[in-house]
């Protein structure tokens, strides 16, 4: 099966003949990475499903006005950030699901998920990222699991490299010290 | 720092400790293509008609309010300017009264007319 890069993708875009093929090709290609961003920001898989549906219907909703002037997949994860980070604020007092359904800790809910597959350790890193404020939250997790580089977060977050950094050195404290506490 | 970043690293970087469901992208790429709009300004009017249609009922609903806030507002600043007024007299009382009941008695006519006895109205009119 072909597959388009995304030059051949953008230049599919600008044709509303050819717009829809664009889009399955951008859902193809883009859906793993999205769904890998927003899971690690919104930790549970329902959540993370849905705001990947809605990150969907906005860029499709919205691609006849994308421009190439920024990379398509910075506006994918432009897109696919703030619907996660929006997530998170929304539901900062009333929980979601998995994570406030009742006083156990967001390290037993984990346990007993199943979709995570991770140790007691790894839940309780969930624990300390899911402590951070969101926008840390969305750095941490970008710089810790994809290894994004400031400058390509800057893009994305259209922050100075210089606040990313700061954000990711608070947000790694933040996190030592919540080990440190739990020993 | 130093610290921090061995307490970091000791956390297995890079291991994604999460799963989805099996084939989940798979189904996840059929179920967004299968539900998309022919078009993709169908869906842009879809939402834009829906949203425009809740804020039409919401103004509406607004509207009937105010408006029934207004009335009743009226209603009692009248009735208590009248009731601060010096007492009517029994003749002018009598009017209004008979004025009133004139009303209802036509109010009631009509709300009582058929069709027919309308159209005869209308006619003789």
């Amino acid at each position: 099966m072909e597959r388009y890069d995304d030059t051949q993708i953008i230049h599919m875009l600008e044709d509303a003949k050819t717009r829809k093929k664009a889009f399955e090709e951008i859902v193809k290609q883009y859906s793993e990475p999205l769904y890998w961003k927003i899971r690690r920001i919104v930790l549970v898989h329902e959540d993370a499903n849905d705001i990947l549906q809605n990150v969907f219907i906005k860029i499709w909703n919205n691609i006849a006005d994308f421009r190439s002037e920024s990379k398509l997949s910075t506006w994918l994860f432009r897109v696919a950030i703030n619907e996660s980070i929006d997530f998170v604020r929304r539901n900062k007092n009333q929980r979601s699901n998995l994570l406030g359904s009742d006083d156990d800790s967001l390290v037993c809910k984990l346990m007993a998920d199943e979709y995570f597959d991770g140790d007691e350790t790894e839940a309780l890193l969930q624990e300390a990222v899911s402590k951070l404020p969101e926008v840390q939250r969305a750095v941490f997790t970008m710089r810790y699991y994809d290894d994004m580089k400031y400058s390509e977060m800057s893009k994305i977050l259209k922050t100075s490299e210089g606040a990313l950094k700061a954000s990711y050195h608070i947000a790694a404290n933040k996190i030592a010290d919540f080990f440190r506490s739990q020993d | 720092m130093e610290k921090n970043k061995n307490i970091l690293a000791k956390l297995k970087k890079y291991r994604n400790p999460f799963l989805v469901p099996d084939n989940y992208f798979e189904d996840f790429s059929k179920k967004i293509m299968e539900n998309l709009p022919a078009d993709e300004n169908d869906n842009i009017i879809h939402l834009d008609s829906h949203r425009y249609s809740l804020r039409l009922k919401i103004i509406s609903v607004a509207a009937c309010f105010l408006l029934i806030l207004g009335g009743a507002g009226i209603f009692f600043h009248s009735s208590s300017c009248s009731n601060s007024k010096l007492p009517e007299s029994a003749s002018s009382k009598a009017i209004k009264l008979s004025s009133r009941d004139k009303y209802i008695e036509q109010a009631t006519d009509y709300a009582m007319m058929d069709n027919q006895d309308i159209y005869a109205c209308l006619y003789d009119e």
